[in-house]
């Protein structure tokens, strides 16, 4: 992908395994939004799944609201916090690249550590879409993969033209995953309904 | 994205779906497309399936909701919006098909269809039957094929083999109503029609019509009951001539008619009234004592049976020595009174009626016989039916033998209509009637029969088995649909397509004149349109030459 047409880049690979990573945020609380489609130079291809906002050293920050009525102003009023703080979330690889190729499965390696992560553009988000074969390794994933599925096909369905006709052929695709799950797959369906 | 699945974009529009499992015994199981709706399919219908190696051709006999998992539909009472209710179609629950597969066609360029002897691949595609498909099966519209209707959801017409048709026993079957007489008649008249376009005197066929309710002659009620259509006799006026028992009932009707039949007293044998032995309540020893009396009078044995009286001291006597009972002898003349009663019966006639019909007979003609009054009372009707057929088989045993194999010396093809054909075709008269004979014997002597009944579980299995084809329309008693499939080995599956047939106009063909049953609308007849099918050719050519001269 051509650098200089590239996204922005949101934030850096902190850990990796194989199958998912976490990512440190580049601006605080502005993790990319659940079930985005997110993607390393690569590239490696990853669902948001899910996010937090954490002490840098590891300890529950202490609340001390001194006279300021919203969170920006209170942040502004003690610019050092910005550094005590930090926003993190994590991701499940759902496929790669092979030169020009997608492959909905898992990559060789893991993401490296420190690499640039970019949120996908709608058109990526639609090529990357066009085969749900990824819903398998999205939904067998995180504990709340059902909830990650239901967000990521409600991101994923306004980058294609048909947004309803998407939504009906992941449903189905859905409904073929889940065969023995209906409870289940009601529930998501609710959750991706137009 | 699986193959079964793809958006309908990707696949032909006329595709149905695949075939998922089945057997050639039991049919295939053809799960649908999510795409089609199982509101959409319809048990008669014809569809293709591709195979491999063949293309194969089957009729849907049954359409089923069924679902991945047994007990998915029972544990989503809340799967009802719209959504959801999408989603499922095709994955979760789907709609799936049983089609038997009757013919395939393999894949060379010449190949003609033959009769089923495996099924197709896994997976093989189902689609509808395009009218060329029907077409190839069917054959088109020519000198050896006539047209009967068209199947369900299609334009093209479905056609019977004239040939195939003509040399084996038929049968029309439905309940009242649902326009057996209307089909009979199409026959009929295609039959005319073919048989008049043949070159070759062999495969010429004559019909006679025993016309219970003057439906064949010169006009018939149209179907629905409201108004007329024409009959046999105004088609072709040529080659049909109309024969009735009753001239007052004809005159009446303004039917223009070309012979009365009339039988003498001494025509008829103690044989022709064994088969009234129901319709006049015979006991076995009034017949007999029938046979006794002809033996003892010969010709006049009615006239002076009727003439005997049981209360003379020395005729008792005589009844006596010849072994027969009063009782029996009371029985007997009770029955032969009410043979009196019909007008047509005489002591004796000159004329021989028999020889009449047998004369236009061989000379080409059809001969519809009709009964006037006399159709409602059965007696009568039995009673004709069976005495003329037996004199005509008879001749034409003679005639056939006569022509030791010379084609040319046989007598023309002889198709007899009866109606009511239970009551000469049920098991306990099949064995003695003529028509029971004639059904066996198949066209040994160049006699068949078109029998037309709303009842077959009254007609003898024997009998019903010798039917080459069956045209049925609605039947609505269990036994009654039993006996015309009995045989058949398709029977369930076609048991549930006859169980659907319209009441009207719709009819199941199966048998030695179509390549595979058929459900067919049945062609429209009573319109001047209609008629102009069965214009013979070169007279309409001739028309034709004549308008454009002028």
């Amino acid at each position: 992908m051509n650098s200089k047409e590239s996204p922005e880049i949101i934030g850096q690979v902190v850990a990796a395994d194989i199958a998912s990573f976490t990512a440190q945020s580049i601006e605080l609380h502005r993790a990319p939004p659940l079930g985005s489609l997110v993607q390393t130079d690569g590239p490696i291809y990853a669902v948001v799944c899910d996010a937090r906002t954490e002490s840098v050293e590891g300890r529950r920050p202490v609340a001390h609201l001194s006279g300021e009525t919203d969170l920006q102003s209170f942040l502004d009023a003690n610019p050092h916090l910005r550094h005590l703080l930090r926003t993190t979330f994590d991701a499940v690889v759902v496929g790669h690249g092979e030169s020009a190729t997608l492959r909905h499965y898992l990559p060789p390696h893991p993401a490296p550590i420190f690499a640039p992560l970019r949120l996908c553009p709608q058109e990526e988000v639609a090529r990357f879409s066009e085969s749900l074969d990824f819903l398998k390794l999205l939904l067998s994933a995180a504990d709340n993969s059902d909830e990650v599925a239901a967000a990521c096909l409600r991101l994923a369905s306004a980058a294609h033209p048909d947004p309803r006709a998407f939504l009906l052929t992941a449903g189905k695709e859905l409904a073929r995953l889940l065969p023995n799950e209906p409870q289940r797959l009601t529930a998501i369906l609710r959750r991706i309904r137009p | 994205m699986n193959d079964h699945d793809k958006p309908e974009s990707q696949t032909t529009p006329d595709r149905l779906g695949l075939v998922v499992s089945g057997s050639l015994a039991g049919g295939l199981d053809v799960r649908l497309d999510s795409s089609r709706s199982v509101e959409e399919m319809a048990v008669g219908r014809y569809v293709t399936v591709q195979g491999h190696r063949s293309r194969f051709f089957g009729i849907i006999t049954d359409v089923e909701l069924r679902a991945a998992n047994r007990d998915i539909p029972w544990s989503l009472p809340e799967a009802t919006d719209d959504f959801a209710r999408e989603v499922m179609a095709g994955t979760t629950t789907f709609g799936s098909l049983r089609v038997v597969p009757y013919l395939q066609v393999r894949a060379t360029a010449d190949a003609q269809p033959e009769p089923a002897k495996t099924v197709p691949v896994h997976f093989a595609e189902v689609r509808d039957a395009s009218q060329e498909d029907v077409e190839r099966i069917f054959g088109q519209e020519d000198e050896s094929h006539f047209i009967i209707g068209s199947p369900l959801d299609m334009e093209v017409k479905v056609c019977l083999n004239y040939q195939r048709f003509a040399e084996r026993s038929n049968g029309v079957f439905g309940k009242s109503g649902t326009g057996k007489t209307f089909l009979a008649r199409i026959v009929l008249a295609s039959l005319i029609q073919k048989s008049n376009a043949q070159r070759e005197a062999d495969k010429r066929v004559v019909n006679l019509v025993f016309d219970m309710h003057n439906e064949y002659g010169w006009k018939g009620t149209r179907e629905g009951g409201s108004g007329e259509v024409k009959a046999l006799k105004q088609l072709f006026s040529a080659s049909v001539a109309v024969f009735t028992l009753d001239t007052e009932s004809s005159r009446r009707r303004q039917v223009a008619t070309d012979a009365v039949v009339e039988i003498g007293y001494d025509e008829v044998e103690p044989e022709d009234i064994e088969v009234l032995r129901e319709t006049v309540n015979l006991t076995d020893l009034a017949v007999e004592a029938g046979y006794t009396l002809e033996r003892r009078f010969g010709r006049q044995w009615i006239e002076k049976t009727l003439a005997l009286d049981p209360s003379d001291e020395e005729e008792r006597e005589f009844l006596q020595r010849e072994s027969i009972h009063d009782s029996s002898f009371r029985n007997l003349r009770r029955g032969l009174r009410r043979l009196e009663r019909l007008e047509f019966l005489r002591p004796h006639t000159e004329q021989n009626s028999v020889q009449t019909i047998l004369n236009y007979l061989q000379s080409g003609k059809n001969v519809v016989l009709e009964f006037g009054r006399h159709g409602d009372n059965i007696t009568a009707y039995v009673l004709v039916a069976n005495l003329l057929t037996r004199r005509i088989h008879d001749r034409y045993r003679q005639q056939k033998e006569a022509a030791m194999g010379d084609r040319a010396q046989e007598p023309i093809h002889l198709v007899i209509t009866i109606e009511e054909a239970h009551k000469f075709l049920n098991p306990q008269l099949a064995g003695q009637t003529i028509f029971g004979q004639i059904a066996r014997e198949m066209r040994k002597y160049n006699v068949t029969l078109l029998v037309v009944d709303q009842r077959p579980s009254g007609i003898d299995t024997e009998v019903m088995s010798q039917i080459g084809t069956k045209i049925t329309c609605l039947l609505d008693s269990e036994n009654d649909v039993d006996r015309v499939l009995e045989g058949v080995a398709e029977k369930r599956e076609l048991k549930s397509v006859l169980a659907r047939l319209e009441s009207r106009q719709q009819a199941l063909i199966f048998g030695h004149a179509v390549p595979m049953p058929v459900v067919v609308r049945t062609e429209e007849y009573g319109s001047e349109e209609s008629y102009g099918r069965f214009v013979e050719r070169p007279f309409r050519e001739r028309l034709e030459e004549i308008y454009s001269e002028g």
